[in-house]
C-alpha cells in the first residue's frame, strides 16, 4: 500500500480491509492526478490577502 | 379509460378534477403494473398497496363533495426510501438502516400529503445514495426498462425506472452529484434538481450536506413544475432552507423562447462526448433555435476543476455522516460503498477547504456568465448507458470509467447548487439521451421553460420503453 495512504489511514485510526487497500491506493493516485489538473487561481480567497507586497502597502 | 397509468400528472389532474377518472382507477393500474413488473425491475423495496388504496379511496371521497385540493390530488407518487414516513421503516438502500423507523415524515412527503398525492411506496436507491448504478446488494440489482441488462443510473434509479414502466405518475428523487439527472437520462425521464435551499431536506437521510438537494422525477417537464411547486418553498426545520415562497411555475411554461440566450461551452460540456449523444444534444439546439431562442458559445472558465472539488467535498462529508459505522461495522456496508467512505477519510482539513475555495470562486465566475446567457445546456452524461455489472462505458466505442464520466457533466451544478433539469432529447443506440439545462441561482423556471419547449418538439417521437414488458429471460 502507498506510504502516504498507510501513514494517514493510521492517523485517522481507522482500519482497511485488506481487500480494499488496491482500490483506495488506486483512489488515492486518481484524487493527486485530478488535484494536479486544478486551476490554483481558483484557491485563492479573495476576502484573504494572501500575499504582501511592500510596494502596495499604505504610505505611513 | 386505457393506458390511466401512463398519463402525465397533467392529464390526470385534469381528468380527475373533472371526475371523468377515478383516483382509485388510476391508482390501481400502477399498482397491477408494480404487481407485473417489479419482480424484474427492482424499482420499489416496499409498496404500500393496502394504504395506497385507501388513500386513493379517501382522496376520491373528498373531490366527490367538492373539496378538490389541486393538481397532484389522487395522483399515484413513489418516494425515494431515504426520505422518511414517520412510523414506517425507511432504509436508504442498506443493511445497516433495514430496520429505520422515524418518528417523523420528511418536510416534502408532508407537502406531498397536503396536496392529495397519494403514496405507493419507497423506491430502490444506490446504497445511501453513495453511487450511480442502483445496484443495490440487500434490495436487488434495478433494471433500465429500456433494456434489461443495462443500468438505470442512479443513485435515484428505482425513480427513473419505476416512471418509465408507467410504475408511478411522478416521484420524487434526491441529487448530490447528479443521482436525480443521471437516472432520468437513462431512462427517459425527467429530472429536475432545484437550487439548493429550494426544496426542504429535513427527513432525507444526509449523502453530503452542504451537496444534498430534493427533487421531482417526472414523464414530463410541466409535471416535474407542478411537483416542485407542491414541495418547494421554506422550512424553518431546515437549516439551509432559502427564505422563499413555492415556486409558481407550471402555470407560466410558455410554448416559444423569443428572446432566450442559451448558453454552451463546447470546451467543457462537448470534450470526450458519444457522437450519437452529441448528435442528439445538437439537434436539441437546432430545436430550440426554431423555437425563438439564440444558442451562443460561452467560455465558463475553471469547470474542470469541478471534478476534484466535488468529489472531495462530496466523500469528505459522506465519510463523516457514517464515520461511527465505518469504524464498528464496515463489514455491513456494500464493498463500493465501504470503499467511498474509506477514501473520504485520507482529505487534509486544508484540501476540503481548498474545494470549497473553488466552489465560491467557480460560483461568481457562473453568476457573470449568467449575466450573458439565460441558461447553460449540455449532454446530462457523455456516455452510452452502461451495462448492469460493469465498471466501464463506451464513449464512441472506447472503454471509459463508467462512474467517473457519467458524473463529469452533472457535476458543475451539483457543486454550484444551481437549479439543473435533464429532459431526453434523442436516442443512442436505441436508448435515451438526456439534455441538461443549468440555470443561476433561483432560476427554476428558466430552465423548466427551456425543458418544457423542447419537449414540444418530441425529441423521443412515440419510442417509450417496451423491454421490460418482456420479463427478464429465463435462466437454462
Amino acid at each position: 500500500m502507498n506510504e502516504i495512504v498507510t501513514r494517514l489511514l493510521e492517523s485517522r485510526r481507522l482500519v482497511v480491509p485488506p481487500g480494499d487497500r488496491e482500490a483506495v491506493d488506486a483512489h488515492w493516485a486518481r484524487m493527486r492526478a485530478l488535484r494536479a489538473t486544478v486551476d490554483e487561481s481558483l484557491l485563492a480567497d479573495s476576502e484573504i490577502a494572501l500575499t504582501y507586497d511592500p510596494a502596495c502597502a499604505p504610505d505611513e | 379509460m386505457s393506458d390511466l397509468a401512463a398519463r402525465s400528472v397533467d392529464e390526470l389532474s385534469g381528468l380527475i378534477e373533472a371526475g371523468q377518472v377515478s383516483p382509485v382507477e388510476v391508482t390501481r393500474a400502477v399498482l397491477d403494473n408494480i404487481g407485473r413488473h417489479n419482480d424484474t425491475l427492482r424499482a420499489y423495496i416496499e409498496v404500500y398497496r393496502d394504504d395506497a388504496m385507501a388513500a386513493a379511496r379517501d382522496a376520491e371521497a373528498e373531490i366527490a363533495s367538492g373539496r378538490y385540493r389541486g393538481r397532484l390530488h389522487g395522483v399515484p407518487m413513489g418516494v425515494k426510501d431515504n426520505l422518511y414516513f414517520a412510523d414506517r421503516v425507511t432504509t436508504m438502500g442498506s443493511k445497516i438502516h433495514a430496520g429505520f423507523v422515524s418518528g417523523t415524515n420528511a418536510t416534502v412527503v408532508d407537502r406531498l400529503s397536503d396536496a392529495g398525492a397519494v403514496f405507493l411506496g419507497k423506491l430502490n436507491m444506490h446504497e445511501y445514495a453513495l453511487g450511480g448504478t442502483t445496484d443495490n446488494p440487500f434490495h436487488g440489482t434495478c433494471r433500465n426498462p429500456w433494456d434489461l441488462s443495462m443500468s438505470p443510473g442512479g443513485s435515484s434509479g428505482g425513480s427513473g425506472a419505476a416512471l418509465a414502466s408507467n410504475m408511478a405518475v411522478a416521484a420524487l428523487g434526491t441529487d448530490t452529484s447528479g443521482s436525480i439527472r443521471m437516472p432520468a437520462a437513462l431512462c427517459g425521464t425527467v429530472g429536475l434538481k432545484p437550487t439548493y435551499g429550494r426544496v426542504s431536506r429535513f427527513g432525507c437521510f444526509p449523502e453530503a450536506w452542504t451537496l444534498d438537494h430534493v427533487g421531482p422525477m417526472t414523464r414530463t417537464v410541466k409535471d416535474a413544475a407542478i411537483v416542485l411547486d407542491a414541495i418547494s418553498g421554506y422550512d424553518a426545520r431546515d437549516p439551509s432552507s432559502l427564505d422563499r415562497p413555492p415556486t409558481r411555475t407550471a402555470g407560466r411554461l410558455p410554448t416559444t423562447l423569443d428572446g432566450v440566450v442559451i448558453g454552451i461551452d463546447e470546451g467543457f460540456f462537448l470534450a470526450d462526448v458519444d457522437d450519437e449523444v452529441e448528435r442528439c444534444v445538437r439537434e436539441a439546439f437546432d430545436a430550440l433555435r426554431g423555437r425563438g431562442a439564440t444558442v451562443r458559445s460561452v467560455s465558463v472558465p475553471g469547470l474542470d476543476s469541478c471534478k476534484w472539488a466535488l468529489a472531495t467535498i462530496d466523500i469528505c462529508e459522506a465519510s463523516t455522516v457514517h464515520d461511527a459505522n465505518l469504524r464498528d461495522r464496515p463489514e455491513d456496508f456494500g464493498d463500493g460503498v465501504r470503499l467511498l467512505l474509506e477514501c473520504g477519510q485520507l482529505p487534509s482539513a486544508v484540501e476540503y477547504l481548498q474545494a470549497q475555495q473553488i466552489r465560491g470562486h467557480l460560483g461568481s465566475t457562473m453568476q457573470r456568465v449568467f449575466g450573458a446567457v439565460d441558461v447553460l445546456v449540455g449532454p446530462t452524461t457523455p456516455t452510452r448507458t452502461p451495462r448492469i455489472g460493469q465498471t466501464t462505458a463506451t464513449v464512441n466505442g472506447r472503454e471509459v470509467d463508467a462512474s467517473r464520466s457519467l458524473w463529469r457533466l452533472v457535476g458543475p451544478a451539483s457543486l454550484l447548487g444551481l437549479p439543473c433539469l435533464s429532459v431526453p432529447c434523442g436516442t443512442a443506440g436505441g436508448l435515451p439521451v438526456g439534455l441538461q439545462v443549468i440555470g443561476p441561482t433561483l432560476g427554476e423556471q428558466q430552465v423548466l421553460d427551456v425543458g418544457h419547449v423542447l419537449e414540444l418538439d418530441q425529441p423521443m417521437g412515440s419510442l417509450r420503453a417496451t423491454a421490460y414488458l418482456e420479463g427478464l429471460p429465463v435462466a437454462d
